[in-house]
Formats: C-alpha cells, structure tokens, sequence
C-alpha cells in the first residue's frame, strides 16, 4: 500500500517535470507553429543554470561564514529559468523571425541546429561532469509515508507543477495578454490587422515557452543531477506528451503528462523492456485516429 | 516558381557521369587507404540522402525518421553475419532490404494519411519505437554496445573475396571501395529513372498541389507509400553497406539525431536538385570527420553550419547554382554589393571557425588554418556561383579578375602563415 503511495507520488512528480516542458512546447507551436527541436536542451540547460547559480551561491556563503538558509538555495532555483527565458528572447528575433515566410522545414532545421549548438554550448559552459543542488533536497528532509520516508522536496516540484498549470490557464483564459496571444495563435494577420504588435507577440510566446522548459529543468536540479543529454531524451518524451494531448493544448499538456508518466512508472514496474515503445506507439496511435490529439482542436 | 527547363542532354549528361565515376575509379591510386575509407563512407550515406530526398525534395514530405530503414538495415545485416553465419555480403545485402521493405512499407502505410508537421512527428514517433527496442533488448541486439560485425565475417562477389589472414584491413578496404561505387551508381542511376519517369513525374504533381495531382486522377496516397518504400530501400541498403565498414552497429543509428543527420546531409547539398543529397552527404561526411577530429565541440561547429546554411544557403551548394539565393542575385546584379556580401560571409564564418577552435585549443596556427580554408572553400564556391549567373557582370571583368585573384592570394598567404606557425610550435615544443 505505501509502496503504491509512493508509485503514485512519483508519477505525479513526473508529470509535474513533464507537464513543464511540455507546456512550453504546446505553447510555442500553439501560437507560432513551429515545433521546436531545441526545446528539450532548454530544459537541460536551465537544469545546469540552476544547479550552478545554487552551486555557486553555496561556496561563496560558504567563504564569508554566510549561511544562505533553505529558503536562499530556492529562491535561486528560478534564475535557470529567467536564464533561458533571457536565451529564448534572443533567439526568436534573430534566428527564427527571418524564416517565417518560408517552408516550415526551415525553422525546423533551425531548431535542430540550435540544439546541436545548445547542448555544446552547455558542455563548454559547464563542463561535462554532472551538476546537482542535492543540498537542497537534503536540507528539506522527507516525510513518513506509513514505513517509508518520501522527499519532501518531491511535494514541492508537485506543487510547482500544478501552480504553473493554474498559472497557465489564468494566464491564457483570463488575462489580456492571454486573449491578444488566443487571437494571434488562430489569425496571425487578422490580429496584426487589429492592431496587435505580432512581433512582440510571438516574442513574448517563445520567452514563456522557453521559461517553462527552464522551470522545469530548475525545479528538477535538487532530485536529479544535470547531465549532458538529459534534453534530448527528454524532448522526445515531451514530443508524445504534447501529441497525445494534441498539439498546441494546454490542458492536453496536462492530461498527456499524466499519462505518459503514470504509464511510464507502470511500464518501469510491470514490462520494463517496452517501457519506451508503448509510449511511442501510443503517441503513433494517437495521430493516426485523432491527429489533433486528446484536446487539440482541428 | 522555377519555370520549365531543359537539362542537359542524355549523351551530355551520361558523358559527365562517365567522368566523375571515371575519376572516383581512379580516386584510390592517388589519396591514401584513410581517405578511401573515408570516401565510402561518404557513398553510403550518399545513397541514404538519395533515398531520402525521393520524399522531401521530390514528393514534400519531411521524414524524421529515416534513422529506422538505416538501422533496419545495418541491424539485419548484424543479425545475418552473427546469428545465421551467412558470409555473402550479398545475402546479407538482400535481407537488408528486405527488412527496410518490410518496416517501411509498415511505417510509410501508416505514415502517409498525414502531410506537413504530422507526418514528420509521426515518423519520428515509429523510429523510435524501434530505438527503445534495440536499445532495451540487450540479449538480442547487445543493448548500446550494439553487435560487431567483424570483417572476417563477410565475404564479397559469393565468397570470391574474403578478408582473412594478413593485410585483411587493406584488402578490404580497396576492394570494398569498388564494391560500394558499383552500388552506388547502380542506385544514383536507378534513382535517376525514378525521378525522371512518369511516376517521378507524378510524385512531384503531388509536392506542388495535392488538389490537382488528385483530379489528374493520381491516387495521392498509394503513390506516398510507393515513394516512401523506395526511400526505405535506399535508405536500408545504405545501412547495409555501412554495417561491414563501421564494423559495428549501435542504437546510435536508431536514434533520432542521426535521422536529424540525413536531413542535415541533403539540405547541405540542396533538396531541390538530383545531385544535392550526393554532394551533401560527402560534404557533411567529410565536415564531421574535419568538425570531430579537431574539437571536442564538433556539435557547435555543425550545428552552427546547419543555422548558417538555412539563413544565408537555403537551397544548398548545389542550389547555388539551380536556385541561387535572392540576395545572391542581388550581389550578382551590383558587383560591389557582392563584394561586400562575401566579405561578410567569409568574415562571420572565419570569426566563428576561429572562436570554436580558440575555445579547444587556444592555438593560434590553427585559426589560420582554419580560416584559410573557409576562406578559401567559401570564396571559390561563391566566385563559381557568380561566374556562372554572370548574365549581370560581364562590364566588370576586372572585378572578377580581381575576386578570383584575391582569395587565391588570402589562401597562398594564409597556408604560408599556418605552416611557419606550426613548425614554430613545433620546434617550441622540441625544445
């Protein structure tokens, strides 16, 4: 019984994780069309950002007899995301906007070479040894789950993730913001023709959709360390939550991420030799009989 | 839209062909057994970026996922030689394809009700089914150790050439080369008609408008699958023949950054030409051999070429010369313009270039190398391709003159300095 808890628990942590990256992910294609490549190497390197800023933080507290305290070490978490969120909104006027008149493979291709230049960029960054803000995990201590001990860090990643969904959906359903991102994402020149700024528009839609991929790295630091190639498995995986929830859906998002997780602890657990496959055939299932995917609209 | 245009003709065009494969005969006597290796390399991904380029350049559709038939190949090909003991290279040949038959027709059928983004996800998807599968099951595929193929274990033409005993390695590699180049002309030829007969016709109907293609009365999907399987095959036998070279297979070839790779390959040379996937696949060979054997950061040197030709190159080096960049056009109309252009481009590349390798080596002879080289590759090809849309600058010969005289000298300067640099340092490093 505690062990389903706790099986549970650490599926809900993972789609928290997953959810994040792939929000960003719905978000960026949702508004702009463009399925970016480069995404899960975002999430990777706000995961180093983070655990080097804590990291960092850390030793030099350490030297000036300071000590930072738990709530320090958190509040520097999110500098990994505002870090890749700065990234994104560099990139998107400078290497994606030229491309928007022409073949959508183009940006695409653009996508897949900025990934091969963020995941050396992040070794020459950070060096090739995996980083980790553990500290902070430890310094959070675990609670009691009937016999057994769960982190409670874990909790607070959950918390981040359901926040971040809330915060999301306001954002989009109930801001202005939101209905000029709504208008843009279903008529680029109709919203132009009103008005709009689709420059900065898309702009803002990219920063955020970076943002997210960065939280995620962040929040995932302190539980597991940073290693090279932690993006590009993980965009796959986004890849299936975002299509089985239908691309550019939020709340697909969520429900994709859920899934993929619930079934990839079941898989872990019962038939761990096509663990992956499933989640790839279900995604390949998905498209074939409802190519929008769970929520997406046509 | 291009309009309609006559190529060359077919004895023109044969002659050519004669040549160059003439000259790739002929290749082996003059640069040493790496560079021969090398050049196979360079065939087999060339006939992977063929097959390929049958779907995006000529039928539209961007797979992300030709890793599979690769792998499909390779993998069998593993299989045959460990788990049946069959020699024949040729045997094994036949169950590669069969195998890319097999997966593709499977994936394509399932694949072509979708056009545009969702078949490109989709592919990916049915690729990495098979990556997980090779990857988590280890007692069958050896897991990411993947399966040697040793070179002992295959023989050539049913068992007439075998590669035992002394001198195995050079024996191999020699007659493998010419092993490879038939098949590889054998493919570029069967291609050729391919493309060039009423269903390549049809095919590319269906790339420029689906509406119509489908009221002429072509059957738009059946004619997607067709033309997927063959890009299957094509692609399988390139795994096939990779396997016995590499001597090894791994779930690398699986994954979907090596798919990401073949895409690389034919956007490099040009997806809009026949011979673009052929050009860019032994360029993007030889760039990642250069990129791997001078940086740790190899990732960042292709990466950064891959922005930089879909910025500033769109269509390719061999697109230069079909379909040349607007603002290439532009530079060829005013000479002074074009001048500027290059400068820029050879200028921002060397800058790069020369950030990347500072970053490894902190070696100063080897900036110059490199950028002489860019320099020098960048210049003539750009020089070429203005010579050859010269319509707009004859008027201003001297300014050719000038352009072709100057990046020769940059390069003699360029070499020169390199050279006395290195043996510098290393006579520093002597004493």
């Amino acid at each position: 019984m505690e062990i389903l808890v706790i099986q549970v628990l650490n599926s809900i942590f993972y789609a928290a994780v997953l959810f994040l990256i792939a929000a960003g992910l719905s978000l960026i294609y949702g508004v702009m069309r463009i399925v970016n490549l480069a995404h899960g190497t975002f999430y990777a390197l706000g995961a180093f950002v983070s655990a080097w800023a804590v990291g960092g933080a850390m030793s030099i507290a350490l030297s000036n007899n300071v000590n930072l305290g738990l709530a320090g070490q958190l509040l520097l978490l999110p500098v990994g995301a505002l870090a890749i969120a700065a990234v994104g909104a560099a990139i998107e006027p400078t290497l994606l906007r030229p491309l928007y008149r022409r073949p959508e493979e183009y940006v695409l291709l653009i996508t897949f070479g900025l990934l091969m230049i963020l995941e050396d960029a992040t070794k020459l960054l950070f060096g090739g040894t995996p980083l980790t803000a553990g500290s902070i995990m430890e310094s959070m201590g675990s609670i009691p789950i009937g016999r057994l001990l769960y982190p409670s860090y874990n909790l607070v990643v959950i918390g981040v993730g359901f926040t971040a969904a809330i915060g999301l959906w306001w954002f989009v359903y109930r801001t202005r913001f939101g209905v000029i991102l709504r208008a843009t994402s279903q008529d680029r020149r109709m919203a132009s023709a009103l008005g709009i700024n689709v420059g900065r528009v898309y702009v803002q839609a990219f920063a955020i959709g970076c943002f997210m991929a960065g939280l995620g790295g962040a929040v995932v630091v302190p539980a597991q360390a940073a290693v090279l190639g932690m993006g590009v498995d993980a965009l796959i995986l986004a890849f299936v939550v975002i299509v089985i929830g239908g691309l550019g859906s939020l709340e697909g998002a969520f429900v994709g991420a859920l899934i993929v997780s619930f079934v990839r602890t079941a898989g872990v657990q019962f038939f761990p030799e096509i663990e992956l496959a499933v989640l790839y055939l279900i995604a390949a299932a998905v498209l074939l009989i409802r190519p929008t995917g769970l929520f997406g609209r046509a | 839209m291009p309009t309609v245009q006559r190529g060359p003709s077919l004895p023109l065009l044969l002659a050519v062909a004669a040549l160059i494969v003439a000259a790739l005969a002929l290749l082996p006597r003059f640069v040493g057994l790496y560079q021969t290796e090398l050049l196979i390399y360079g065939m087999t991904f060339a006939i992977a970026a063929l097959g390929f380029n049958l779907l995006l350049g000529y039928t539209g559709l961007l797979s992300f996922g030709h890793s599979a038939y690769f792998g499909a190949g390779a993998y069998t090909v593993a299989f045959i030689v460990r788990d049946l003991h069959v020699h024949s290279m040729e045997l094994c040949i036949l169950g590669g394809l069969l195998s890319a038959l097999v997966i593709s027709a499977l994936f394509g059928y399932v694949c072509v009700r979708h056009t545009r983004i969702f078949f490109g996800i989709l592919t990916l998807a049915l690729s990495q089914v098979l990556w997980s599968l090779a990857f988590k099951f280890f007692w069958v595929t050896g897991g990411t150790d993947g399966i040697r193929v040793p070179r002992s274990g295959i023989t050539l033409l049913g068992g007439l050439i075998d590669f035992r005993g002394p001198g195995a390695y050079q024996k191999f590699v020699y007659s493998y080369y010419y092993y490879v180049l038939v098949l590889f002309v054998l493919a570029v030829a069967v291609m050729w008609v391919i493309v060039h007969s009423p269903f390549g016709k049809a095919l590319q109907a269906i790339r420029d408008n689906e509406v119509r293609a489908g009221f002429v009365g072509i059957r738009v999907r059946r004619y997607r699958w067709v033309a997927f399987i063959i890009s299957g095959l094509f692609t399988g036998l390139a795994g096939a023949l990779w396997v016995p070279l590499n001597g090894l297979t791994t779930p690398e070839i699986l994954y979907w950054p090596f798919s990401g790779e073949i895409v690389f390959m034919t956007v490099l040379g040009g997806f809009r030409t026949f011979t673009g996937p052929i050009v860019g696949a032994l360029a993007f060979n030889y760039l990642k051999v250069y990129a791997v054997a001078s940086s740790q950061y190899w990732q960042l040197v292709l990466g950064g070429v891959l922005v930089f030709l879909v910025m500033v190159l769109p269509s390719g080096i061999i697109g230069i010369f079909s379909q040349p960049p607007p603002w290439l056009s532009r530079a060829a109309a005013s000479p002074g313009a074009f001048v500027r252009a290059s400068l820029l481009f050879v200028l921002s590349l060397g800058f790069f270039a020369a950030i990347a390798r500072v970053g490894v080596h902190g070696n100063f002879a080897a900036i110059v190398e490199t950028l002489a080289i860019i320099a020098a590759i960048l210049s003539w090809s750009l020089l070429l391709a203005l010579v050859y849309h010269r319509g707009n600058v004859i008027g201003h010969r001297w300014l050719v003159m000038l352009a072709l005289l100057l990046p020769a000298f940059g390069f003699l300067i360029c070499i020169i300095l390199g050279v006395t640099l290195r043996s510098r340092e290393l006579a520093e490093r002597g004493t």
